[in-house]
């Protein structure tokens, strides 16, 4: 969905416009759930801060300034209550180890000059694209959590080998979004 | 560091596997390289996207409807997306035959048996009834007054009185004013009035409810084994056990009232109370469960297998090793003194946990009795060819009733440390100290034997240990968490916060 009818929406929604507001809160659904990842928000905890910055988004609706975009708005919600989330979890924060603190500041660093994130139906259409053994280590990963060294023990290789398969997969998505996203922007 | 090490160790950071050198290699390195940096921006960013496609979109919107008819202000919004949500997911759901099959069959014998029985197939307006969201396909219904059992359908009205049995899932049902009552697995549930003044009686099992706003004077009611609940509007969880009936409440307060003497209680969000014939019946903080992996309760009452009962993931089931330990109402004892109960299966789930916290947590309830002065009893052992940690109880430790131990074993630089917390100084942890193990040791649990059992007893002596309670955590508890948990008492069912598998 692209920027200007998520715009559309969101003024439709603050409007009163409950269809509107329904289908913005699913457009909205795989990148918030994307950027509260970058953010480093715990997995056990990530759908009730997902759940509370889509409720304070429909309240906040009818504020909403159209000559805006949306994307950097809800962002700017979501770092909100991801901020009075880790108030509470210090200790938790300062535990998730480096790796994570450096893309949340570079997250964060970057913001204003973010790029969207991609929404999850162009994901899926590039996902329909990979070779077969691709898709299988992808799905072994992300959808049912296994681990390198699960992936690789069911499929008699070696965990350095699946990573490396799964680092050019990452790559390989990244071409095929950005090239959906500069079709759309020629289109 | 090289570009094909930097992809390998970026790839461990993200699956969360890289140790904390690793990790401070990765990022050192790309504070020096803008390419690497973008590299690394790029890799996070479509990860995050990939880990966000896995997440259930209805799931999700189920949830922030149920909040928004909780905060009470946007019912409107909320009623407008309970009826889209429930029409996508019933329209949506990709189902096998066999269960449309047994609805279709369900719906056919309902409605013989309402003909049969003189119930009304379409809803009194003036009475509200309740509706079938979601079944087990083994789940039954049974309308008072009549000897047919039924199959459930989406979509079936229960204007009650009735009896639904849950079997081995559960059974969601949903009110017209946005109320959700779930009967968990093995569970009956009686809804006696479905009307103003909903009434409904818990009679085996557990369930949890999600009550909107309640009529002044109007109570949702739920009659358990030695108490009742009464509910304005709240968030709460039932479990009926041997020991007693519990009422946790995750949101908002419930009065529970004692059959026995009429005592009541107010209980707040993040209490408990546990009512049974006689004994306590003082509120007290729910357990801490965040990062829970699996759950034993040891209340199986028979058989060789203690069951993972946490509701997460696959489940870890545990296997009795000796065919002479004992079932009892308040767990498994183990009457030999020379076996114990030992982890099998895919531990898969607790594996990834430790790895995303970078900790582990093994917390149990325990009763040890003997006649002996024999040596300390072991009670948990962790252990392969280069770990090995165990907590032990000591002599004067027993006869003194159930204890509560948690090994917190935390990283620190690639390293596990562990602690125990038992609230005396009768538990001795052997092996204390950095564990002789690197993380890298610990990637599979597959060749580490996890067992509760007392050591040896001298011939002629006596040595029992009874297991109430066996908990494992994908994470380090803090101190304070522990204490909590002791606290909270031997939990007698499931989390009643939903959990994710992935988590």
């Amino acid at each position: 969905m692209s920027e200007t009818d998520l715009r559309s929406l969101a003024v439709a929604g603050g409007q009163g416009d409950l269809d509107a507001a329904e289908a913005l809160i699913k457009a909205a659904h795989g990148p918030l759930f994307s950027f509260l990842y970058l953010l480093g928000v715990p997995e056990i905890d990530v759908d009730d801060v997902a759940q509370n910055t889509v409720i304070q988004m429909y309240q906040s609706l009818s504020r909403y300034d159209p000559t805006l975009p949306f994307s950097p708005w809800l962002r700017s919600i979501a770092r909100h209550v991801v901020a009075n989330y880790w108030r509470t979890r210090a200790r938790e924060r300062d535990n998730r180890g480096l790796f994570r603190q450096h893309v949340e500041h570079c997250v964060v660093r970057d913001e204003p000059a973010a790029p969207d994130l991609p929404q999850a139906g162009d994901l899926e259409k590039c996902i329909e694209h990979l070779p077969p053994k691709q898709r299988e280590v992808l799905a072994m990963t992300y959808f049912e959590g296994r681990t390198s060294d699960d992936v690789s023990s069911i499929l008699h290789s070696t965990p350095a080998a699946i990573r490396q398969m799964l680092a050019r997969t990452r790559e390989v998505l990244r071409r095929c979004i950005e090239a959906k996203l500069a079709s759309t922007e020629h289109a | 560091m090289n570009s094909q090490r930097f992809d390998d160790v970026l790839a461990k950071c993200l699956e969360g596997s890289a140790t904390a050198v690793e990790q401070a290699e990765l990022v050192a390195a790309a504070e020096d390289s803008d390419e690497l940096a973008s590299r690394l921006r790029q890799a996070a960013i479509m990860d995050a996207s990939l880990r966000s496609l896995g997440r259930d979109r209805d799931a999700f919107l189920r949830s922030v409807q149920a909040r928004l008819t909780r905060k009470g202000a946007s019912a409107k919004f909320s009623s407008h997306m309970r009826g889209r949500i429930e029409r996508t997911t019933r329209s949506s759901r990709q189902r096998p035959l066999w269960p449309a099959l047994l609805a279709m069959a369900a719906v056919v014998a309902l409605g013989v048996g309402l003909a049969l029985f003189g119930i009304p197939q379409k809803a009194d307006p003036e009475q509200a009834v309740a509706t079938v969201l979601e079944f087990d396909p083994a789940a039954t219904i049974s309308v008072a007054g009549s000897p047919s059992v039924l199959a459930l359908a989406v979509g079936m009205r229960v204007s009650g009185p009735s009896s639904l049995r849950s079997a081995d899932g559960h059974v969601v049902l949903g009110y017209p004013d946005g109320s959700r009552i779930e009967a968990r697995r093995s569970t009956t549930v009686d809804i006696l009035s479905a009307s103003r003044g909903k009434q409904v009686r818990l009679s085996s099992g557990s369930m949890c409810a999600d009550v909107a706003k309640q009529p002044d004077g109007f109570p949702l009611v739920v009659q358990v084994p030695y108490a009742e609940a009464s509910v304005i509007g709240t968030r709460f969880g039932l479990a009926t056990s041997t020991r007693g009936t519990l009422l946790q409440v995750l949101e908002g307060t419930v009065s529970y009232r004692r059959l026995s003497d009429g005592a009541t209680v107010s209980v707040a969000a993040g209490q408990n109370v546990l009512a049974s014939a006689e004994g306590d019946f003082g509120v007290r903080p729910n357990r801490i469960d965040s990062g829970m992996k699996a759950l034993y309760l040891f209340n199986e009452m028979s058989g060789d297998r203690v069951h993972d009962v946490s509701g997460i993931g696959e489940p870890m089931d545990l296997a009795v090793r000796d065919p002479a330990d004992a079932w009892t109402p308040d767990g498994l004892n183990d009457k030999s003194g020379r076996t114990g109960i030992s982890f099998t299966g895919n531990a898969a789930k607790f594996i990834q946990g430790i790895k995303r916290n970078h900790g582990l947590t093994i917390e149990f309830w325990a009763t040890v009795r003997g006649t002996t002065s024999a040596p300390t009893v072991c009670v948990v052992k962790m252990s392969n060819a280069s770990f090995t940690s165990t907590t032990w109880l000591n002599p004067c430790s027993r006869d003194q009733g159930p204890r509560h131990v948690a090994m917190v074993f935390n990283e620190v630089d690639g390293r596990f440390l562990l602690t125990s917390y038992d609230g005396s100084p009768d538990i001795q942890v052997k092996d204390l100290g950095p564990v002789s193990t690197t993380y890298g040791t610990l990637t599979r649990l597959d060749d580490v034997t996890i067992e509760m059992s007392p050591d040896a007893a001298p011939a002629g002596a006596t040595l029992t240990t009874e297991f109430h309670m066996l908990a494992f955590f994908g994470r380090a508890l803090t101190a304070s968490e522990v204490d909590q948990n002791r606290a909270a008492g031997i939990p007698v069912a499931a989390p009643f916060e939903g959990l994710d598998a992935s988590r």
